[in-house]
């Protein structure tokens, strides 16, 4: 019988006699030894051969992939992808990025901690353990220690296990079959299963999103713009002047930053030529520097309609017009720097660089929208 | 309690000789070198010893305070390595002579200096003494409670004593952060009186409790490979090991934070002390900082294999100790101007000083058992399970 | 457990089954409900109007391109001369074209109803014309004169020109402009008014080709004139026009793109403006700012100089 023989259970009640038992039975190498314990009791786990747990590595591993992960992240979203000066720190400030990587190492540690201890080692997840059929279990769960001759093979004897487990002290024995699985897994079942998480994550999605949109004054979740902080152009009770936006210190100037020699577009329009060479690389500079600045005004292709509907009420310019494209590089470059109408200044949020390449950009796409007709 | 063996004989003679030589080099620099530099020299030295002996001695008021067990066995090492604090104690009273040369908040000139005039009311000398000395009083009475009270127990088998010892824990705990901090704030950011952070008697704590550690570690491993503590099994090491780790990632991260907030602020008062530190000449030795002081002892002690093996451990504390003299120097040092000075003078005073601090825990291992024999809580910590 | 198969069926799992039937019906009944009654009027509230409008220009074959910059290429085409007859005076679909048109070109600036309130209005200095009252109109309220200012715009105002609007649409903004004002008018001058009509007789609108973007990139770098950078002066060359030019030139390259630049203009003086202007993107150093005429002589010489050897070749 020993193939319906999941493991032979031996019961004790002390916590010494069973580590003494598993070590007398271990070299006999009967079956694979496990031990059901109410409460953790030093020395078993050598007693029973057990190696040490292998997820120290696998966490250590995916900490240093976090810390990796979060470091090239960061520094790719704020030096090469979208290039934002913040407080007039370097683009790559390993210092800001820290507290991040060291949440994500965090993160990922616990979570692989976690999810791999019990998905990876514990072999999670299987619906009832053979051992929690047995008769034993009650005392197990309560006051005391059960030792198992898990079967691994099919020479496995489980008369002689049980004599091995009475021999080494313990009060009785029991012999655990291996379960019948009677309960194939049902289509209705499954489909019920299927039905409930749809209902359950249709009714959670929809009634937030009602909350949200219909009883505007309960709102589920508070965004993030709705911080108590003091917004662009916003009036301040803390600064004497009542202004939110401080003004630069009289007589500075940021570094590497020289203020505009002009006074107007115009003005610019007359001394200023476009200084970078128009390559391919500055091209697409200029072409992602647009679309992420301009185009949500001046349109993808420049012709004045926003891209933001009309929820913003000026009439953008529109590039393709024969009064607009007959002005010089370095008016474009003046509207940037000093702003024109509705339009604000842009000396903030671009370098000059990104400015010029901006402006080559403008022109490539009236180039684009007026084409040659060799270009075709 | 040890017989006195020819090894050890000789062992003593050569560390008299060390200290003998770093006087005579002390002295030379007295007569020689600039006294900011000797007086410098003087204080690092002298918070070296001092964090150690305290560190120790929170070590040990630590353990009496969560009634720990797996310490006891190991506990005279702490507290023979308090006996430090003592010795430091004198010598820092011998630094009062330099405070007129290297404080600033002393100078004649302060009276042009708004800022410090503004800081009168604590930085003035008769208030400097005052406070040195009742923090040394509170040191010196704790530590003869704890050290020779452990020391009378090996005699008169009292068990009243430990609870004696864990009521007391906790006024230590108030009482020693409240002096650590002033020992910080006086001592080292009284240099650069200007500047200020709240969280530096914090990031001094850490670096003493974690070089105390660390002091603890060599102290038993060297004592476990002269079979001093033949109860002492790996088990125990490796706690300590763990102990090391968890306060080795603390210090590291007192000591970013407490840069990041100021580098973040970038407030021009606050960050010209970073800027002193980071910038230019000090560059390699703000490097050598977290490198001693957390990557090395972080990455040998994380795994469980590494704080079970002697030498692994060793050099983790040593590590641990270095980067500990490394912080001070790169605390008080960049007073002296932009460029590291590191020659004969601190040398010789690095002998001297270690070769005192090292002659006073060699006096104190003589004093009593290596183990609290008559501790009642002995026989638990030794069958104590990992 | 197959003890358990073989029981019958208590009463305990029969309610076991009902409830879990009823479980799933309920379920299934909130979330029809939870949609039909709540989920789909939110969404119909939150319907808006489309987010671009048609866009005024005709032909645009942008229109339905995610990025409309990389839309293909289309040929241009010439729309025939407009028949003044059907433009010069008001009629009903004249005005319902302008009306749209005015929506989507003048509205934020002069206001819905011409008041010179628009949204945009607050950022424009001198502020936009309000168009119900005839104070003020710096052109003259003429149907010749609306015309003129929408195709040029006014110099020295936020009014630019919209001279990529189709020149009947344009009649159609000038009409509703005009529509707007309950004032009189006045009489035209039918001599401007003849010239109109013949400018609209003798020409068309031209629609221009397009091309995508990225092929744009390529030509226009491919058309590209390299100019060689400043030659500048040898290391050991310890002339003072030789030390002048290092310490003044940050960026050959780009320097000589400078010079190239303004190598026609005559005005020494605004040369030297222009250069410290751009210093020091535009490879000079900004010390070219402080210099004095002196140095100025030398340095435009000695870089009149080398342009001239660059030029040659």
């Amino acid at each position: 019988m020993s193939s319906g023989t999941f493991a032979v259970l031996g019961l004790f009640s002390d916590a010494h006699k069973i580590v003494e038992a598993a070590q007398q039975i271990r070299p006999r190498q009967l079956g694979r030894l496990e031990a059901y314990t109410p409460y953790p009791v030093h020395g078993l786990d050598r007693a029973i051969g057990l190696a040490p747990s292998r997820l120290g590595r696998l966490v250590m591993l995916m900490g240093v992939i976090g810390a990796g992960l979060a470091l090239l992240f960061e520094g790719w979203v704020s030096a090469v992808d979208y290039p934002l000066v913040t407080s007039g720190k370097p683009l790559f400030s390993w210092q800001a990025f820290v507290p991040v990587m060291f949440e994500v190492t965090v993160l990922f540690a616990t979570f692989t901690a976690g999810l791999a201890m019990l998905f990876a080692f514990n072999k999670l997840p299987f619906f009832g353990h053979p051992v929690l059929h047995s008769k034993a279990i009650k005392s197990i769960t309560r006051d005391k220690l059960a030792l198992s001759i898990e079967a691994t093979s099919a020479t496995f004897d489980a008369e002689t296990a049980r004599q091995a487990l009475l021999q080494n002290g313990a009060e009785s024995v029991e012999i655990v079959p291996v379960p019948v699985w009677n309960r194939p897994l049902s289509l209705v079942g499954l489909l019920r299963t299927i039905a409930g998480i749809v209902a359950a994550c249709a009714v959670a999605g929809a009634g937030l999103f009602a909350l949200e949109k219909l009883i505007p004054i309960v709102p589920p979740m508070v965004h993030m713009h709705e911080q108590p902080k003091l917004n662009a152009f916003r009036v301040s009770s803390f600064f004497a002047d009542g202004r939110g936006m401080r003004p630069a210190v009289t007589g500075t100037v940021a570094r590497g930053h020289l203020p505009p020699a002009f006074a107007t577009p115009e003005e610019a329009g007359t001394l200023l030529g476009n200084p970078l060479p128009l390559t391919q690389p500055i091209a697409e500079r200029g072409r992602k520097v647009f679309n992420d600045h301009c185009a949500i005004c001046h349109g993808l292709v420049g012709d004045g309609v926003p891209l933001l509907s009309h929820a913003y009420g000026g009439k953008p310019g529109n590039f393709l017009s024969n009064e607009i494209r007959a002005r010089p590089d370095g008016h474009y470059f003046g509207v940037l720097m000093l702003g024109k109408n509705a339009m604000p200044s842009y000396a903030a949020d671009l370098d000059n660089h990104d400015r010029w390449a901006a402006v080559h950009y403008i022109r490539i796409l009236q180039r684009a929208q007026n084409a040659k007709d060799e270009d075709l | 309690m040890s017989p006195v063996s020819p090894r050890s004989s000789l062992v003593r003679n050569l560390l008299v000789a060390l200290t003998l030589v770093g006087a005579a080099g002390t002295a030379g620099v007295y007569v020689s070198a600039s006294r900011e530099r000797f007086w410098v020299n003087w204080l690092v030295w002298t918070l070296f010893l001092l964090t150690l002996g305290l560190g120790n001695l929170f070590l040990v008021a630590l353990e009496r305070l969560v009634s720990a067990h797996w310490s006891v066995p190991m506990r005279r090492v702490p507290e023979r390595i308090a006996s430090l604090i003592p010795l430091a104690i004198v010598l820092l009273l011998i630094a009062f002579f330099g405070v007129p040369v290297i404080f600033p908040w002393t100078y004649p000139a302060v009276a042009h200096n708004p800022i410090l005039v503004a800081k009168t009311a604590w930085l003035n000398l008769p208030f400097f003494a005052v406070r040195f000395a009742v923090c040394a009083v509170v040191w010196m009475l704790f530590y003869r409670f704890y050290v020779r009270g452990s020391l009378r127990q090996d005699e008169n088998k009292d068990p009243a004593f430990t609870v004696r010892a864990r009521r007391l824990a906790p006024a230590f705990m108030v009482v020693f952060f409240f002096s650590v901090t002033i020992l910080a704030f006086d001592w080292i950011s009284g240099l650069e009186p200007e500047w200020y952070s709240d969280m530096f008697g914090v990031y001094l704590f850490a670096g003493t409790f974690i070089s105390g550690i660390a002091a603890m570690l060599v102290g038993v491993l060297s004592l476990m490979r002269r079979g001093r503590l033949p109860e002492v099994q790996t088990k125990h090491v490796y706690n300590l090991g763990t102990l090391g780790l968890a306060f080795t990632v603390f210090f590291a991260y007192i000591g970013f934070a407490q840069y990041l907030l100021i580098w973040y602020a970038n407030l021009p008062e606050e960050v010209i002390w970073f800027k002193h530190r980071i910038d230019g000449a000090w560059q390699p030795v703000a490097l050598l900082l977290p490198l001693l002081h957390f990557f090395i002892p972080f990455f040998l002690l994380i795994g469980a294999l590494g704080k079970k093996h002697p030498a692994t451990l060793r050099v983790a504390a040593l590590s641990i100790l270095l980067g500990h003299f490394v912080d001070l120097y790169w605390l008080v040092f960049p007073v002296l101007g932009p460029t590291p000075l590191f020659g004969w003078p601190e040398l010789s005073m690095a002998c001297f000083f270690l070769g005192l601090g090292l002659l006073q825990i060699r006096r104190a291992m003589g004093r009593g058992a290596d183990i609290p024999v008559s501790d009642p809580l002995l026989s638990r910590g030794l069958e104590w399970q990992l | 457990m197959s003890d358990e198969q073989s029981t019958p069926p208590t009463w305990g799992s029969e309610a076991k089954g009902l409830a879990n039937r009823f479980a799933l019906g309920s379920g299934v009944a909130v979330t029809f409900l939870l949609f039909g009654l709540i989920v789909v009027p939110a969404l119909l509230r939150e319907r808006r109007p489309l987010a671009r409008p048609p866009s005024d220009q005709p032909a645009a074959a942008s229109v339905g391109w995610l990025d409309q910059a990389e839309a293909p290429a289309s040929k241009g085409r010439d729309l025939p001369p407009v028949d003044p007859a059907t433009v010069m005076t008001p009629n009903p679909k004249l005005l319902g074209r302008g009306e749209v048109l005015f929506k989507q070109n003048c509205s934020s600036c002069h206001g819905e109803g011409g008041q010179g309130n628009g949204p945009a209005a607050g950022t424009l200095n001198p502020r936009p014309r309000n168009f119900t009252q005839p104070a003020d109109w710096k052109r003259g309220f003429h149907v010749t004169d609306i015309f003129t200012t929408i195709s040029t715009g006014i110099k020295g105002s936020g009014m630019a020109a919209f001279d990529f609007i189709m020149p009947a649409d344009r009649m159609a903004l000038v009409h509703t402009v005009r529509s707007l004002g309950g004032f009189d008018h006045g009489p035209e001058d039918p001599k401007a008014l003849a010239a109109l009509a013949d400018q609209f007789r003798s020409k068309g609108f031209h629609i221009p080709n397009r091309i995508p973007v990225s092929l744009a990139i390529k030509k226009i770098v491919r058309e590209q004139v390299a100019v060689p950078p400043l030659p500048m002066p040898p290391a050991e060359d310890k002339s003072a026009s030789a030390e002048l030019l290092r310490l003044l030139i940050a960026d050959p390259s780009r320097a000589a793109r400078t010079v190239a630049a303004t190598a026609k203009r005559s005005d020494l003086a605004a040369v030297a403006r222009a250069w410290a202007a751009g210093a020091p993107d535009n490879g000079f150093a900004p010390a070219v700012a402080e210099l004095s005429a002196t140095e100025w002589g030398t340095i435009l010489h000695s870089l009149a100089g080398t342009n001239q050897e660059a030029k040659q070749p």
